[in-house]
Formats: C-alpha cells, structure tokens, sequence
C-alpha cells in the first residue's frame, strides 16, 4: 500500500471514529464547528483576507476561520483544522488554497487534514443514504441535485463533486467533469428563475443532521407546505412546489411540515460574522 | 491601552454587541457604556464575568499581556515561515493569542 492511500485510510477511520463519538449517524449531515465546541476547541470567525483557517495547539486549542470565505468552504476548511486537532499536529497555518505551494500539498499532514474533513463531512454511508431518501442515482446525478446535496452536507458544489470522483469513486471522470462544467451561480439561477448574489440553500424533507446554517442575506428554498416558527425569514414567492424565503436576521428558529414528521432548526448569523463561534446566532438586542 | 479600550476590543472581537452583553450578564446597557468609556470602575467579580463570556485572559484585561509571550513568539515563528499570510493579518493574529485565555491561567 502506497503511504497516500495510507494516510487517506487513517483519516477515514478518524473520521468515522470521530462522528461515533460524538453521536452522529451516518445518515447524518454535520457542522464541523459544532462538533469542534463539542470537543472543547475554541472556534473564532476573523475577518483576515489572506488566510483561510489557522489551528493553535498550545494552552488553549484554538480554531480561526476566515469570515470572508464562502460558507461552504468555511465549513471544509473547519473540518481540515479539526483534523489537524484530532491527529494531535501541531500548530497549522492554512493560507488561501489557491496560494498553495506544491511542497504544501505534498506534506502528509496537510493531506491527512484534507482527508479527514472529506470523510468526517461527506462519508460513503451518508452520501449514499442521501442519494437514496431524494430517488437520485450516481449515474444520472445533474447539476441540480448534486447542489441540493451539498446544500444539505454543508460543503461546496465542485468540494462535493470532487470528493465522489476522487475520495469516493463513485462517479466517472467524464460525468463529474461535466458537472464541473456547470457554474454555481449559474445553477442557482437555474433553480430560481433568476440571479442571486447571495448564499441559495436548497432544503427538502429529506434534510437530517446538522441546523440548517445561513446568513443574513442568504436566500433559502423550502418545500411549500413549511410552516416557520420565527421572525428571520421574509417570504418571497413560490416557485412550482417551492417556497422562497430570504434571511433578514440573526436568530435561531425551526421550520416543520404540518403533514410530515419533518422538521428542523434554521440558524442565522450576520453576514460575514466576526466573532466567538458560540455567539454567532445571537439575536440582536435593542440598544 | 486602558482596561476600558481592552474591554471593548475584547466585546468587539468575541461578536457581541453592547446590548447582547448587558443582556447576557443582566446589567442595563449604559452601564456597559460607562464601563468602556472609562467612567465606572469594574469590580473584580465583574471582570471575570467579563472575561468569561469574551473567553479572554483576565492579565490580559488587567495588564494588556498574558505572561505567555514566548508561545506567541513560537507561533508567530511558524506562521512567517509556513504561510503566505500577510504581515498585517499576522499582526492581527498575534494580537488574538495575546488576549485569549490560556488553559489553566486563570483556573
């Protein structure tokens, strides 16, 4: 066995190891930042633009993540640092991966940390269980569902299609260039009617796992039949058996279906929060 | 810097606004003003309350450092070296550790 396919075997076993610990299902989405707290690692949002997430491992343990970075890639980039916690590395400065030199990409803890947030957020059993409870298939997975996926696991649409070519084989190279192909935004449109700057998370009754994490701004899908139980949404319009809602304030709050058993909390942050993890869906407070 | 500006830095840096922190610890807003702007003195009580919730070093509000320079000094080394990090986020982050509660400091 080569020392990657290794190393990747290590962070897969910690990461099903880790989810086990913490009481998470496999058919279970996660939020890395929650799971952090819970481990008693300290998770700040810092706006520094050339960063992307820092670990410190002396005194306290620490986990800095760039508020200006997308959602999505937040969430992976906590995920990575969380590795670096559970391996036991020492302190671990991530800049912008675009930024990464090839020495970097080579260095076995940075590939173990990678590894290890693909698995810990996206592992075979849960992707699986996920194409299953939507009817969706590998072989015919589009644009449009492989969103709605990683809407619902917390990651990035090209995280995710590079994560079933590359971490779980389970989609050709030719399809997942294809998907690769396609442009978030425009996929977003595509699923709207029309642009939107701004965060698109799509929700189903097949959401299980994690809150549904937004921001203010962020524009949400939901089935039409929800019911809220909260002031952070304003609705928008309906879209065929769709209701669109755009987020206008921090806070946590729960949406439900009246003929379903389904339900979920939604947490807000201010866009781009800058702060202690635990605060980030604070309410606001009169002044 | 005064243990008032360290306090707002601190408030500011943890994401709170003042009426969230009056709220959280049940003072009345102004008086979370008056504490840092300067004009009302801060109880020791209330300073680890504070410190708490900032999850920062109360030496740190008290005196601006830590006593645990030569860890900073440590991860400053690895930060210049492993990454592409700007001098000015660097700064930044360095800042961040000084204030932030070391385990067991203020057990």
């Amino acid at each position: 066995m080569n020392n990657s396919k290794k190393l990747a075997l290590d962070a897969l076993a910690k990461a099903l190891w880790l989810r086990k610990q913490l009481g998470i299902k496999l058919d279970e989405s996660v939020s890395p930042i929650d799971s952090a707290e819970r481990l008693g690692v300290e998770v700040r949002l810092v706006d520094l633009p050339s960063m992307e997430g820092i670990y410190t491992a002396g005194g306290t343990k620490n986990i800095f993540l760039s508020s200006l970075r997308p959602q999505g890639r937040r969430s992976f980039t906590c995920a990575h640092e969380l590795g670096h916690h559970v391996f036991g590395h020492g302190d671990q400065f991530d800049e912008l991966a675009t930024e990464k030199t090839p020495m970097r990409q080579r260095d076995p803890k940075e590939f173990s940390a990678d590894c290890f947030a693909a698995y810990f957020l996206m592992p075979k059993a849960t992707v699986d269980n996920g194409l299953k409870r939507r009817g969706l298939v590998y072989a015919s997975l589009g644009a449009v569902d492989v969103y709605r996926l990683a809407s619902w696991l917390g990651v990035g649409y090209r995280t995710l299609i590079n994560h079933l070519l590359y971490g779980l084989r389970a989609i050709p190279r030719e399809q997942a260039s294809h998907l690769l192909r396609e442009e978030p935004r425009m996929i977003r449109r595509h699923i709207l009617g029309q642009g939107t700057e701004g965060n698109l998370h799509v929700v189903d009754e097949h959401w299980l796992g994690r809150a549904i994490d937004c921001e203010v701004g962020d524009i949400v899908l939901f089935p039409k039949a929800v019911e809220m139980e909260g002031y952070q949404f304003i609705e928008q319009k309906n879209i065929l058996d769709k209701k669109v809602f755009k987020v206008i304030r921090p806070g946590i709050m729960r949406a439900s279906i009246r003929t379903s058993v389904w339900s979920a909390f939604i947490r807000v942050s201010p866009s781009s929060y800058v702060g202690r993890s635990c605060f980030r869906f604070e309410e606001e407070v009169n002044e | 810097m005064s243990v008032a500006e360290r306090l707002r830095e601190a408030r500011e840096a943890a994401g709170l606004s003042q009426g969230q922190v009056a709220k959280k610890l049940e003072m009345h807003r102004p008086t979370i003003t008056e504490i840092e702007a300067g004009r009302r003195k801060v109880p020791a009580q209330e300073l680890e309350q504070f410190a708490e919730l900032y999850g920062v070093s109360i030496e740190w509000i008290v005196n601006g450092s830590t006593g645990a320079d030569s860890g900073d000094a440590r991860v400053l080394m690895a930060a210049r070296q492993l990454s592409k990090m700007s001098d000015v986020d660097l700064d930044h982050l360095m800042k961040m550790l000084r204030m932030l509660r070391k385990k067991g400091a203020d057990e």
